[in-house]
């Protein structure tokens, strides 16, 4: 089957047609959900090497769970942010102790006024925020700001009620917001 | 559908923080895409990977036969099955010879006026 034709084709149906020996499938669903794992990965992480490795890893969770997929039971999209999520949770509480000095840097001094320069810092500063928040309150706004899922899907991910989603999202991002703070000046934002 | 001010993170003067993250360019490199193929590819083709019947999930004699480590296995297994076989049911001499004496040393008796308990139990009744 051509790969366009997949296009329609929704998550589940293709992981029973990856199953079923179909490798288009397997193509089809990777240049689905890798991108989709990997932005969450790389964003809670914020270590390409480490989110690579959890996303090849989430991945072929999902490779061996396929024959076992129950269609229509939840959908493959939740439960590989599912996956990705408990995979980074445990890669963070690995690196227990490792201080804000060794999470990325901007590598250089650069002009105050050069206004992609300036949007690339702020990512970075938002990022070396994000870095501090609790776990849970970095995933539930990365899941919802970033990842764009509802707040009952990210329910799911986290396993929590939709209440606790939206408390871990209100003080993640009263935290975020207290963490910027003082570097809105130099990013060049009004405070 | 327009954005509410909470989604872009303006209720906490983050809009600028969260439009720029969103700006960055998060695509996944193609070595990864290339090493996930691979895997898919790979567990397709893994007889425990694909939705095709999988080995080891039956429980036919091939599996018994496995689990004794093929048929190397079995046929030892077999040999070894007949032959204590054998000698249970016909024991050479010297083999009756050496029970008796070891049987002898521990204090028990091996010849036909043995006490029999069983005997006893009946004749009182």
């Amino acid at each position: 089957m051509a790969l366009d034709a997949l296009n329609d084709i929704s998550d589940d149906v293709l992981l029973v047609l990856y199953a079923n020996g179909d490798r288009t499938a397997a193509s089809a669903l990777t240049l689905r959900l890798t991108p989709m794992v990997f932005s969450l990965a790389s964003r809670v992480l914020n270590d390409p090497t480490e989110a690579e490795d959890v996303v090849q890893d989430a991945m072929l969770r999902l490779w061996k769970m396929a024959p076992d997929w129950r269609q229509g039971e939840a959908k493959v999209s939740t439960w590989l942010y599912r996956v990705t999520s408990n995979l980074c949770t445990d890669r963070l509480r690995k690196r227990k102790g490792i201080g804000l000095e060794q999470i990325a840097e901007p590598e250089d001094e650069r002009p105050p006024m050069d206004s992609r320069l300036q949007t690339e810092d702020r990512a970075v500063a938002l990022r070396r925020a994000l870095a501090e928040l609790p776990d849970r309150q970095r995933q539930a706004v990365i899941l919802r700001h970033f990842e764009g899922l509802a707040n009952p899907d990210i329910a799911e991910v986290l396993r929590v009620s939709v209440a606790a989603v939206e408390s871990l999202i209100a003080r993640g991002k009263r935290n975020l917001a207290r963490l910027l703070a003082g570097q809105k000046a130099e990013l060049g934002l009004e405070e | 559908m327009t954005e509410k001010p909470e989604d872009s993170g303006a209720d906490m003067g983050l809009a600028a923080f969260f439009a720029a993250e969103k700006s960055s360019d998060l695509t996944p490199p193609d070595d990864l895409i290339a090493a996930v193929l691979r895997d898919a590819a790979a567990m397709q083709a893994a007889p425990a990977g694909g939705a095709a019947p999988r080995a080891g999930r039956g429980t036919g004699f091939g599996d018994i036969l496995r689990a004794f480590g093929g048929w190397q296995g079995g046929l030892v297994l077999a040999s070894c099955l007949i032959v204590g076989l054998s000698l249970g049911y016909t024991p050479p001499d010297i083999l009756r010879d050496l029970a008796s004496d070891m049987l002898d040393t521990a204090g028990i008796s091996t010849g036909g006026g043995a006490y029999s308990p069983l005997e006893d139990m009946l004749a009182e009744g």
